[in-house]
């Protein structure tokens, strides 16, 4: 009754109602939790608890045969928890379904969530026999209409919403609702967010797997490529140092501060840089899986985006990168897993082609699908033995040994065949050159204006804005873009002698 | 059978004088990205051409009290000098266009030609290096082309409300001019010009594109004729010769295929394909350049760089026709002396960019203003790519040309300019060859200027 007065009143008065609405809820939670709290509880009174679980049952099983038996509806409850209905309305249009929920409803202190190929006017209906059929203070509400929807498990599911006064448009362009899935939750990155509601987008609108199948694969390429946005890679964890197990211990003799989770030790890390830096309990932590050695592949995104103090070469530093297969093994195709698992969809035989349980879980990286290589992450030979006496790790040793135009194995930068064919090449490389140019000076302009600087080099690190992440990566890619055109001029210039002018190619 | 006696037309020959590297030329390197160091080097250059045009134009003590903007006091007559910068509600932010969608997104390439910036609420600022003042300018100057980046003088009162209340605004006008040379007395001698050949588009009608290179080889057409293709002295292609890959790619996939895509990866086919547009400049370069002269300028499309100054073609581009003395690759924009005329000009980019900022429509008064700011590229780095040059600026215009044109235009339009101190300067807009299959020839004896063109033979209408 209070939420029917909020609908109709202005936002002083909703606010009011809204607090009381809330009050009331919390007096019915409190009460139902002090009398069921038998051991430690104040006002235990099991048999009343009991009776206020008996009844909701009661109630909702009730509802559930009423609506299974009812001859007209064609409906068939697929999901209830506690207070609320999920209908599968087979066959029937959405405003149909919307029409039969309100008669469903009508019977009773239940809200009616469904879900419906068809739905919104059986779904009245339902709404409005099953509040009939109940005694007074009980109402069943005819919710939403999910068209599709996937119900993966309890309290987790999602679908495209309508709700009621989209049923009167032919072609309302509905929602995504989603529950406890990775699509809203926050402890995932960005991208893991994104690729969950992309692909479910996909298979709602589509309905086809392999385009989700192909979206995805696309996806994974990107990061293995080094082509993603850092900034979608950000985990941001809520740390509280001092309550960890290792925090107890570290007086002690044994237990480094490996066991404590991966933001926890890179707020230490950070505290170690700059003393005042210390995180505040529960504050969220950005930090990235870099590939690296497993204790210290947490880092600060920092690490990942600026080269560090004296580097002779700062254009032409080589930045760490993310792990690839940690994203998208342990959190992309995981995540994917549990909701396309449900319509007999392995995403992991996607990935590997082999399913997960027939390896060892050691054996992943090793099944990772050799992805296309990025062109535009190729460094000269020069600059990957600067970084490996500037302290890289092993995986620095691993570079690829890649055509950048063809992608034939091949130790230098160009296979013999693209080499030969210079026009071809240098037009592939001056194409790249020029959209990488145009690119980059527009993101450098937009960057000096929107930091109010005209001199200098830009010195903004906002860790959140995705510009420093495109600008940093595309002058990067520009600097390897100028190189290798300076590198394939280089090599014509020792082809042919006659050239002269080959030095300028460089720009 | 009557024998026709043949006439051997030799091609009349010409001094040529190329400061295009020298002036243009850009060392390799990374990009610092900053461009204050540009306007401070454009105000020091042309600031001492400003209070001379000033002091002609206002009497001598006109320039007594300069002040910098930022000392000027209400309601004394306050005469600064600065670099105009046109703030503009329409220019959109460069983000929105950009960001990594930065080729997607952007709208087609007839409509960018066209888009405007300038608005109704323009507010006009003057610019020195002590800071910024608005401008209200009068009701007699409120129809002259102001854009961003020029030097001017300005003479007006300070209002109460802060603003340069204007009564009048002194450009650097036109340089000095070297006198034209006396006529050759071989006859009349004409360069060419022409732009947007777009070889390699699937969309461009080839015929034109061979008629022209037929004329200008002097295959095509009677004695009289080849007696005028023969006093053709060189040819100036200003920008756009070749297709941009990427776009074209793009084009002929459907939206199957972005630009962007280039960045990834490129199938071998796609490589190939690419190149194709390329090897045909090259074949259609090698057979015109061996019989007259050539200048190739980048323009847009090119396969290029894109900032400005465009440097050259690589020669790995065209392996054959660069193996030729007479293609030379050049910059854009472009300078160069022939037969002691001055000829000076663009691919087209940084007069369209100009035209974003004025209301009309009138391209040809555009350009003919930015020969009085004296500047090539007034609105580079605003709104234009250029590279942030350090010391210099290297669009200021230090000498009054004699032919001045843009590349890659509407239509074409040329007027001759007669400036106060006997300058004549001859105004061309090239049209874009693909669209107006027009080539423009400028003589070089009385800078008149004939458009040729070669339209109208066009698919079934054709006879031959």
């Amino acid at each position: 009754m209070v939420k029917r007065a909020m609908k109709q009143v202005g936002s002083a008065l909703h606010r009011t109602l809204n607090a009381r609405q809330f009050g009331l809820k919390l007096i019915a939670n409190v009460t139902y939790g002090y009398t069921s709290a038998s051991f430690s509880g104040r006002m235990p009174n099991v048999h009343l608890a009991d009776a206020i679980v008996q009844t909701g049952r009661e109630t909702l099983q009730r509802t559930i045969a009423h609506v299974n038996q009812h001859p007209s509806w064609g409906a068939r409850v697929i999901y209830g928890d506690t207070d609320s209905l999920f209908v599968l309305l087979e066959g029937q249009s959405r405003q149909q379904a919307f029409i039969t929920g309100r008669q469903i409803a009508a019977e009773a202190f239940i809200t009616g969530r469904q879900i419906a190929a068809e739905a919104f006017i059986t779904g009245r209906q339902i709404a409005a026999e099953v509040t009939a059929a109940n005694p007074h203070p009980m109402e069943l509400e005819m919710e939403k209409v999910y068209h599709p929807c996937v119900l993966c498990t309890k309290k987790r599911y999602m679908g495209y919403l309508y709700v009621g006064y989209m049923y009167e448009h032919e072609h309302a362009s509905p929602r995504l609702d989603a529950k406890g899935i990775e699509t809203i939750r926050r402890d995932g990155c960005a991208a893991e967010r994104k690729i969950v509601e992309k692909a479910l987008r996909l298979l709602f609108t589509s309905g086809d797997i392999s385009a989700v199948k192909a979206y995805v694969l696309r996806q994974c390429d990107k990061l293995q490529c080094g082509r993603a946005s850092l900034l979608d890679l950000v985990f941001a964890n809520e740390v509280r140092l001092g309550t960890y197990k290792s925090d107890r211990v570290r007086l002690g003799t044994y237990k480094s501060e490996e066991s404590a989770p991966p933001g926890a030790q890179v707020a230490r890390h950070r505290q170690q840089i700059d003393p005042n830096d210390k995180a505040q309990t529960g504050e969220r932590i950005p930090f990235i899986v870099e590939s690296a050695r497993l204790r210290d592949s947490a880092q600060r995104p920092e690490v990942l985006l600026f080269p560090p103090h004296g580097v002779p070469d700062a254009a032409r530093w080589q930045a760490p990168r993310p792990d690839a297969s940690y994203y998208i093994l342990n959190r992309i195709l995981p995540a994917l897993g549990r909701i396309f698992s449900l319509i007999g969809v392995d995403v992991f035989i996607w990935y590997t082609r082999k399913a997960p349980m027939a390896i060892p879980a050691c054996k992943y990286k090793q099944e990772m699908r050799r992805s296309r290589r990025a062109p535009l992450d190729r460094a000269l030979p020069a600059a990957v033995a600067q970084r490996a006496r500037h302290g890289a790790t092993i995986v620095g040793y691993f570079e690829s040994s890649h055509c950048i135009l063809c992608d034939k194995p091949c130790p230098a930068l160009l296979c013999a065949e693209c080499a030969d064919d210079r026009l071809t090449s240098t037009v592939a490389l001056t194409t790249r050159r020029n959209l990488l140019e145009a690119r980059v000076h527009a993101l450098v302009a937009h960057c000096l204006r929107c930091s109010a600087a005209r001199v200098g080099p830009i010195e903004c690190r906002n860790l959140d804005c995705p510009h420093l992440y495109s600008r940093l990566k595309l002058q990067r890619q520009y600097t390897t873009a100028v190189d290798h055109l300076g590198s394939l001029a280089r090599r014509a210039g020792r082809g042919d002698k006659g050239d002269e002018d080959d030095d300028e190619l460089a720009w | 059978m009557a024998t026709t006696k043949r006439i051997i037309a030799e091609r009349a020959a010409s001094q040529f004088e190329d400061h295009n590297r020298d002036i243009f030329g850009v060392q390799p390197g990374e990009l610092p990205h900053q461009f204050s160091n540009l306007y401070f080097a454009r105000l020091n250059a042309l600031r001492p051409r400003v209070e001379a045009a000033a002091k002609a134009r206002w009497g001598a003590t006109a320039l007594e009290n300069v002040v910098k903007v930022l000392d000027a006091v209400p309601d004394a007559t306050t005469v600064a000098i600065g670099t105009l910068y046109r703030e503009m509600k329409g220019k959109p932010d460069i983000m929105e266009d950009s960001t990594r969608d930065v080729l997607e997104k952007r709208p087609a390439e007839s409509e960018r030609m066209f888009t405007k910036y300038c608005g109704e609420d323009d507010v006009l600022l003057l610019e020195d290096d002590s800071g910024r003042l608005a401008l209200k300018l009068p009701e007699a100057l409120a129809d002259t082309i102001f854009v961003t980046g020029m030097v001017a003088c300005v003479r007006g009162k300070l209002s109460e409300k802060g603003e340069l209340v204007v009564d009048d605004v002194c450009l650097p006008g036109l340089g000095p001019q070297r006198p034209l040379g006396p006529p050759a007395a071989s006859g009349e001698r004409f360069v060419a010009l022409v732009s947007g050949l777009h070889i390699g588009h699937r969309t461009q009608d080839m015929l034109p594109v061979q008629l022209l290179a037929e004329h200008l080889t002097g295959q095509l057409g009677c004695d009289e004729d080849h007696r005028l293709q023969s006093n053709i002295v060189r040819l100036i292609i200003a920008g756009n010769a070749s297709t941009n890959p990427a776009l074209a790619l793009a084009d002929a996939s459907g939206g199957e295929w972005q630009p962007s895509d280039a960045l990834k990866r490129m199938a071998p086919t796609d490589q190939k394909a690419l190149a194709q547009s390329v090897r045909t400049l090259d074949q259609f370069l090698t057979a015109v350049s061996s019989a007259i002269p050539v200048d190739l300028m980048p323009g847009s499309d090119d396969p290029c760089n894109f900032l400005l100054p465009q440097q050259p073609f690589h020669t790995s581009l065209l392996p054959h026709s660069s193996q030729l003395a007479t293609l030379n690759l050049c910059t854009n924009p472009y300078c160069c002396d022939v037969d002691g005329v001055r000829i000076v000009g663009s691919a087209g980019q940084p007069l369209d960019d100009m035209q974003r900022y004025v209301p009309s429509d009138d391209r040809l008064a555009t350009l003919v203003r930015s020969l009085e700011f004296q500047h090539l590229a007034p609105t580079a780095p605003d709104a234009l790519g250029c590279y942030p040059f350090e010391r210099r600026d290297p669009f200021v215009i230090n000498e009054c040309p004699h032919l001045y044109f843009a590349g890659n235009q509407p239509r074409f339009e040329s007027k001759a300019v007669i400036g106060p101190e006997g300058q004549r300067v001859r105004v061309v807009l090239v049209p874009d060859f693909a669209k107006e299959h027009t080539c423009v020839l400028v003589s070089l004896d009385t800078l008149e200027c004939t458009p040729i063109s070669f339209a109208g033979l066009a698919g079934d209408s054709m006879v031959m």
